[in-house]
């Protein structure tokens, strides 16, 4: 019985295979009709794929003749093909909080959401400026707080903030980097203007869904990736690799992966970098400090461990400076790194630049630091801590949406046009105890994206996290990104926490095609 | 890559489980009182016979049980998800999340998983096969069976880890080699596990 199981969850990713369409050649004579299957999804909202000023209708055409060369059972096949191989490989993450198990797969939608070159250059050299003014903050914060003093960042909100270090005054990083890796989260509106729905510094995820969207997509539908130049993503690794060789202090350094284990929601996408960049997965049992110096464990004895790629929080990374419980750190780690004997990436204290509530004065920062305009928008933002904004937000508690200003997920979040009178008044007693918790924006109309489901192809809402790696040397994004996907209609959250998918990013350059 | 002692460690005990319960599945189900009771004994089961013994291995809240030796074997395996090759943890993976707590689906899952981890690198294999000796070796010294041919792997092992550049292992390994009882077979394997903790 346990040989037939195999051999059917074998044959289901086999499937893939069989699955595959016939060439783009072969598509083109499909019938006409299948050139409106896009258009027949009247949207209120932008569609990504009927983007006609920056995708090129070549991209869009070839994506709708494939999609109408095969009938919903078999396009819903290939979404059950996907969900298989993300199952027999394992790809899978833990919602915290559920009793059902350790393993969760991430629903995966088939159809691509499509970028052009042009529109991502904008998010690239738009995100990238970002990261580089938040690299300039966490800076400054730490050393003359030339921006605290000058009154464009209040004081007091960074440095009572819980994820400011004092630890880190001081210190001096090379280059200045302070998060070497950094996943800025983007939305498109009804117009299809793009706009950063927040930063994330700490130790943001879901780059390897990134890269499993696309080695998935390549299988499911070769022809049509390769037609349609869709550029290359799969140099991640490699690059991150590199980013961090090039923030450490000696050459060739040893790097290693630092999990809290397996029973972490992320722990496949460690296990999946560590693999991929060739370099040790470690837990806190793993590594050992001697004289200011990280060592690992290792068959022929101890290594000095130069870059720490850390998935551990802050909070937990060394007992003797945080949480004096934490068996998922190291005692004197922090030692080590304060004596520049090792570089943790990303590193220690760079919560305090992407809080929700720091995230408004993103725009000064990059006016303040570069002196240029920002590129990306902000969304407008109403810090609750602020008396005025309080009794706005308050007052249209059933138009906004309430965020904690620290919170992530999906959790703890009012979406007002969607909840019931209960949930507001919930909220509202909740902003009233602890306004300085929260953050409320304008509810914006999320873009769409063609999206199948089972009963034919619908539109979803959809956001993007580029990842945008830095080094002294360098910025580097891969054009692509994570595409999440709300699968439940109407829904406008995305977080795979909460029921949302993925869908593969295809940043094509339309010049060529 | 350089193989870590944590994962050398997982990789020795996922070798013992798997091993322990394969020779579970070569026994199973026990047909003649004395050879459950001389089993039941050897590992401190208590007192049973052919019947009560069936009834605790497939008792998946016994430590003893199909389902908690398995249960270890497949943590394990969870923990190797960064050393593994990703082909290897995939059919691994696939193979352990669709065995039940039935005794007969394990037995099926462990010979396959050891197929699998016989393809895995040279030094992730010597530590797996270090684990099959050493379960082997336990037990025929608790049962009281021939040790020889095991002794003679082992050596090879041993030898081989050696070559590896883990040599602390060589000193307890003669000692045991000499004289194979228990007392040195306890000693040989705690100086294992301390190799594997601490700082070599």
């Amino acid at each position: 019985m346990l040989k037939e199981t195999k051999h059917n969850a074998r044959a289901a990713v086999q499937a893939t295979e069989q699955l595959q369409p016939k060439t783009v050649e072969e598509a083109k004579r499909v019938p006409a009709q299948a050139h409106y299957l896009f258009q027949q999804l009247k949207s209120e909202f932008f569609n990504e794929l009927r983007d006609e000023k920056s995708i090129s209708g070549e991209t869009c055409a070839n994506i709708e003749q494939w999609l109408a060369q095969h009938d919903l059972s078999k396009l819903n096949a290939l979404n059950e093909a996907a969900k298989q191989h993300f199952l027999y490989e394992g790809i899978t993450f833990t919602v915290y909080g559920e009793d059902e198990g350790i393993e969760r797969t991430i629903p995966f939608d088939v159809i691509p959401r499509v970028i052009a070159k042009q529109q991502w250059n904008k998010i690239a050299l738009g995100s990238a400026q970002r990261v580089r003014a938040l690299n300039l903050f966490l800076h400054d914060i730490y050393h003359d707080q030339e921006i605290l003093k000058a009154g464009i960042v209040p004081a007091q909100q960074v440095l009572t903030h819980e994820a400011y270090l004092p630890q880190m005054l001081g210190h001096h990083l090379k280059g200045g980097i302070y998060g070497q890796i950094s996943g800025i989260d983007i939305i498109r509106d009804r117009e299809g203007e793009f706009y950063v729905l927040e930063d994330n510094l700490r130790t943001p995820s879901g780059v390897s869904y990134m890269l499993e969207s696309r080695k998935i997509s390549q299988k499911l539908m070769p022809d049509l990736c390769q037609s349609n130049h869709v550029l290359a993503i799969e140099q991640y690794p490699q690059l991150l690799k590199q980013i961090l060789a090039e923030s450490a202090y000696v050459d060739n350094p040893f790097i290693v992966v630092l999990t809290p284990g397996r029973f972490n929601s992320a722990y496949y996408e460690h296990s999946f970098l560590a693999r991929e960049m060739d370099v040790p997965l470690v837990s806190a049992r793993d590594l050992f400090v001697e004289n200011d110096k990280v060592y690992v464990r290792t068959l022929r004895g101890r290594q000095q461990v130069d870059v720490i790629y850390r998935r551990v929080d802050d909070a937990f990374l060394d007992p003797l400076c945080f949480k004096a419980d934490s068996t998922l750190g190291v005692a004197g780690l922090m030692s080590a790194y304060l004596a520049h004997n090792v570089v943790i990436s990303n590193a220690p204290g760079t919560g305090v630049a992407d809080d929700k509530s720091i995230y408004p004065y993103v725009d000064k920062m990059i006016e303040y630091y570069l002196n240029e305009k920002p590129m990306l928008k902000n969304v407008p933002t109403y810090q609750c801590r602020e008396h005025n904004a309080l009794e706005y937000v308050l007052e249209n508690l059933e138009k906004l949406v309430v965020k904690e200003a620290q919170g992530s997920g999906g959790y703890g979040m009012l979406i007002g046009p969607q909840a019931s009178q209960k949930e507001i008044e919930l909220f509202r007693k909740k902003l009233l105890a602890t306004p300085h918790a929260y953050i409320a924006q304008p509810t914006l109309d999320l873009s769409v994206c063609p999206t199948l489901t089972h009963d034919g192809m619908a539109e979803r809402h959809i956001d993007l996290r580029p990842f945008v790696l830095s080094s002294p040397l360098r910025t580097e994004i891969v054009p692509g990104g994570l595409t999440r996907v709300a699968m439940q209609a109407g829904s406008l959250v995305v977080n795979s926490s909460q029921g949302g998918g993925i869908k593969d990013t295809w940043v094509v350059d339309t010049r060529r095609n | 890559m350089i193989l870590l002692s944590s994962n050398a460690q997982q990789i020795f005990w996922l070798a013992r489980y798997l091993t322990r319960v394969q020779y579970l599945c070569s026994q199973f189900p026990f047909q003649a009182d004395d050879t459950a009771k001389k089993y039941a004994n050897a590992f401190a089961l208590g007192e049973h016979d052919a019947a009560s013994l069936n009834t605790l291995v497939q008792d998946p809240h016994h430590f003893a049980s199909f389902a908690q030796q398995f249960s270890c074997a497949k943590d394990n395996i969870q923990d190797l998800r960064g050393v593994l090759s990703a082909k290897s943890y995939a059919e691994l993976n696939q193979l352990i999340k669709n065995a039940s707590e039935n005794s007969l689906d394990i037995c099926d899952v462990v010979s396959e998983c050891h197929e699998i981890l016989e393809a895995e690198a040279q030094d992730i294999f010597l530590f797996f096969m270090l684990g099959q000796y050493v379960e082997q070796l336990d037990r025929q010294l608790r049962l009281k069976q021939d040790t020889q041919v095991t002794l003679n792997q082992l050596d090879q092992v041993i030898d081989l880890l050696t070559q590896l550049g883990w040599s602390g292992v060589k000193a307890a390994w003669q000692q045991l080699h000499i004289l194979p009882n228990s007392i040195n077979f306890y000693h040989f394997s705690d100086h294992i596990q301390h190799l594997f903790e601490v700082d070599v």
